[in-house]
């Protein structure tokens, strides 16, 4: 999408035309929802959280400060969403459901390969796990992954590495 | 064999495989969602607004800014103000700042003005400074998210969490003052108990632990580590309350820093970075904080003083926008959603696109008004007397040389410091300076009997040598007297100020410790120092004659980065002071060398502690990068010597307690018992024998207990770098 219509989207969107902002969220949608199924785990959690955050970024645009900043901007509410409902989640003690999302890790299961992508990734911690959905799948730089983690961008670069080293190896690329 | 490339490629593909898209989640039916729950995008946060100008007007204010300044400066020198242009702003200030600061207005407008300080002569001109600004060719890289990289390099923002990745010694920490003796009369007979090491007695620092005496403030992590606040009864060993706090859409504050002070919990949050939150909670029922404010202030959070119950908050706003209209929007930063009022932003540097804001209110009084101001140029860092907060920053100096007095002036690097007279809520500017060189961190930085001294190191290119100085600076920050070329060709690592001597670490091959006498201002002279192996990165008075300095091993020739080394000085007679004894602990580092507010010290029992995380080979077993070690050691200083020390394991004995990555890890005392804290447990121990007593889960167990079963059961993993 071209800057120019991103921002004459957004521009209709701030005036509360829902159509032109559901455009805006068609072209992240798929990348939206891959990223919330990474990062809760469950595709049903998924679901909720990228309808949460949707109705949350209708509601705040006026906040949104560059129309260019769009996709990095609604992915942090996103991101948001999806780890307050992974906490709620794991406040009442539930296992995430691993079999939710049984058809996602089918489509990412590579015929030769005994373990999924989702499989390694919960074999990582949390941060490593956060630090490569946020890297990979929604295309945040070490910088930006530094302020969403409080963490400065030369650790993070570090530890992503050594993270993408150990899926690496876990995936037997 | 696979490049490096195909390798990230092939990873990243796996993450971008396709994934269905749920029907419920299409663009028609979410639109549908957005519709049918009634959802509206809210009007922007309204502050107290100027009126909004329609497009044209603005291209033609714009147009018009650029011929009629031309070359002169945007801002003047105000006494008063124009009638017209009054009387149009107060329809949009806040009723508050209209009556009560006209007359100190005016003292401050004169001294501000000898000084050469500019006031904004009125909001819109401010407003089209910026623009102005925005519109010249190559100031648009100011206004990019860039500006954020600059600052995280020159920063030294201590944030809590702040990793100290690399070891490296560059970053030195002194730490604790005088053992602070802050109310405690609420809790009357109550056991001594560990406070925050502050730097200066009176001046209260935020920190991520406070403690009562009774119940342990923290701030600990959420399953999916945002920061909550967690309280810990320390009769009971429970949790009894932990909580996060979020904005009105849901969403998690970052915690930095919490303050308690007589049942009022404060803490200072900030949400994307470039907002600032005071939220404040009465803690009568411990297990229940009822939240009483919330103030907001524009800015990157640096830094925050709480002297008696008033709270003083530091953020640094930047001036941001892709288009003449938001900058025009961003232009003035705001406090309690009320922008500053022109005659409260001074003008230091004019070409700078960041203000520095801070901002005074009584945390004592729900009610009470917030008083703010804010400067045009930047800070990072601070120092706070009682009466005085001064902010500075690193700044280059790309000057060449001066060689007309004799006197060479080629330092790459300079210190901008401004300074501010705090008097409850009543804030002021008071003057802003610069001298040469870098500082190694607040405790450089000390004010005695109304002037500041201030320890710094810069490069000198002319004879590629290092030289430490130490400034003393009048109120107006001119350099009244100093002492320069403290050692040759070292770099300073540490400083301590007490009364009229100065403590001052410098290091190359080994460590000499000078001592400055500043009793006549104008003329401070080295009396004494000691030649030691390794450094100090960090000096704590014990009395009046020792000094503990805790930093790096070394020989002869190098430190030893990967040792920790505490030294006790006898500094009774300030011409020969003395290195008395010594305590080594191989193989780890202490936290305080990245935080000097982990420094621990038990004045009634006179022991002193130091966190310390140990190497990830520990007593021989190699825990691959899972998890971090970390001791609490003890050391009881007696007649001059560590008569007895005592580590006191917080992990990593068994592989069970081996956790990913820590946050945090201090130590605070209340009477005989010692409690070690990280995000994930606070341990107590018997201070004066070392056993483990109890131990409280706080945080996350489920979600670390998890993690902790998967990352031991499995086999570890190569290191590739």
């Amino acid at each position: 999408m071209s800057s120019k219509i991103t921002k004459d989207l957004v521009n209709k969107a701030k005036n509360g035309d829902a159509e032109a902002f559901g455009e805006l969220y068609e072209a992240y949608a798929k990348d939206m929802f891959r990223f919330a199924c990474y990062y809760t785990g469950s595709s049903s959690l998924a679901e909720d959280c990228v309808s949460e955050s949707v109705c949350i970024a209708f509601e705040k645009i006026a906040t949104l400060k560059k129309a260019d900043a769009f996709k990095s901007w609604i992915f942090k509410i996103l991101f948001n969403c999806c780890k307050k409902a992974l906490s709620e989640k794991i406040r009442q003690r539930e296992t995430v459901e691993i079999s939710a999302v049984s058809h996602l890790s089918a489509a990412l299961q590579d015929e030769n390969e005994k373990i999924s992508l989702q499989n390694a990734l919960e074999k990582l911690s949390e941060e490593e796990r956060d630090i490569l959905i946020l890297h990979y799948s929604a295309g945040y730089t070490s910088k930006e992954i530094g302020e969403m983690l409080n963490l400065k961008d030369a650790t993070v670069r570090s530890k992503m590495m050594r993270a993408t080293a150990k899926l690496r190896e876990m995936l037997h690329i | 064999m696979k490049s490096n490339e195909d390798i990230l490629k092939e990873i990243e593909n796996k993450f971008n495989e396709d994934v269905p898209l749920p029907e419920s989640l299409s663009k028609s039916n979410v639109v549908k969602m957005l519709e049918d729950k009634n959802i509206r995008p809210q009007k922007a946060k309204v502050k107290v607004l100027p009126k909004i100008m329609s497009a044209a007007a603005i291209l033609a204010v714009v147009l018009c800014t650029v011929i009629a300044f031309g070359m002169r400066s945007d801002f003047e020198v105000v006494k008063t103000q124009d009638e017209t242009e009054q009387a149009s702003q107060e329809n949009f200030r806040p009723e508050s700042s209209q009556e009560t600061e006209k007359e100190t207005e005016t003292d401050i407008t004169e001294e501000l003005e000898a000084a050469g300080i500019m006031v904004a002569k009125s909001e819109s001109d401010l407003r089209n400074h910026f623009v102005k600004m925005y519109t010249k060719d190559g100031i648009y890289n100011f206004f990019d998210d860039s500006i954020e990289y600059v600052f995280d390099i020159v920063g030294g923002v201590s944030t809590d969490t702040a990793v100290n990745d690399n070891m490296q010694p560059t970053v030195a920490a002194t730490a604790a003052p005088m053992a602070p003796q802050y109310s405690t009369s609420e809790l009357k007979g109550s056991a001594p108990h560990g406070q925050t090491n502050l730097q200066e007695e009176k001046v209260d620092e935020g920190d991520i632990i406070k403690n009562d005496g009774r119940y342990l403030y923290i701030i600990s992590y959420d399953p999916v580590n945002q920061t909550e606040i967690t309280v810990v009864d320390t009769k009971t060993m429970s949790e009894i309350y932990s909580g996060l706090i979020l904005d009105e859409y849901s969403r998690a504050f970052s915690i930095r820093d919490i303050y308690f002070n007589n049942n009022i919990l404060t803490a200072i949050c900030t949400l994307d970075k470039d907002e600032t939150f005071v939220v404040t909670y009465d803690t009568t029922e411990k297990h229940n904080p009822k939240e009483i404010r919330r103030v907001d202030q524009d800015g990157y959070y640096v830094s925050s003083r709480m002297v008696g119950s008033v709270l003083y908050t530091v953020t640094n706003y930047s001036v941001r926008g892709s288009t003449v209209e938001e900058v025009k929007n961003n232009a003035i930063p705001s406090v309690c959603d009320c922008y500053i009022p022109c005659e409260k932003c001074y003008i230091v540097d004019e070409e700078s696109t960041r203000y520095i804001v801070l901002s005074a209110f009584d945390t004592a009084k729900p009610d009470a008004e917030v008083s703010s101001l804010s400067i045009l140029g930047s800070g990072f860092n601070t120092y706070s007397s009682e009466n005085t907060l001064y902010v500075y920053e690193t700044d280059y100096d790309r000057g060449e040389t001066d060689g007309s007095e004799g006197e060479s002036y080629i330092y790459s690097e300079i210190t901008n410091i401004h300074a501010f007279s705090l008097d409850g809520t009543n804030i002021k500017f008071k003057a802003s300076g610069t001298i040469p060189g870098t500082c190694v961190n607040q405790y450089s930085f000390d004010e005695y009997k109304g002037n500041l001294r201030v320890a710094t190191c810069y490069y000198n290119y002319k004879n590629d040598k290092d030289v430490s100085s130490v400034y003393i600076l009048d109120g107006k920050l001119e350099i009244i007297g100093k002492v320069t070329d403290i050692a040759d060709d070292e770099q300073v690592k540490s400083v301590r100020f007490m009364g009229e001597t100065g403590y001052v670490v410098t290091f190359r091959n080994t460590d000499p410790l000078f001592i400055i006498d500043f009793s006549d201002p104008k003329k401070p002279v080295i009396t004494g120092e000691v030649k030691i192996p390794g450094f100090s990165s960090y000096l704590h008075p014990i009395g009046e004659n020792y000094l503990v300095g805790v930093g790096y091993d070394g020989d002869e020739q190098n430190a030893n980065l990967s040792s920790v080394k505490v030294s006790l000085f006898d500094v009774s007679d300030k011409t020969a002071p003395k290195e008395v004894d010594t305590f080594v602990i191989k193989d780890a580092t202490a936290v305080t060398n990245s935080d000097t507010k982990a420094f621990f010290y038990y004045p009634e029992k006179s022991l002193i502690g130091i966190p310390v995380q140990h190497q990830r080979t520990h007593n021989g077993t190699d825990y691959g990068y899972y998890g971090e070690i970390y001791s609490f050691k003890v050391l009881k200083i007696e007649n001059g010597k560590f008569t007895s020390n005592i580590g006191f394991m917080h992990n990593g004995e068994e592989n069970s307690n081996i956790r990913f990555y820590n946050r945090f890890f201090r130590g605070t005392y209340v009477g005989n018992m010692l409690y070690t804290i990280d995000n994930y447990n606070v341990i107590e121990h018997n201070i004066d024998n070392g056993e483990k007593t109890r131990e409280c889960v706080i945080g996350s167990p489920e979600s670390n207990s998890q993690s902790v079963v998967t990352g031991t059961t499995s086999a570890p993993y190569i290191i590739y770098d």
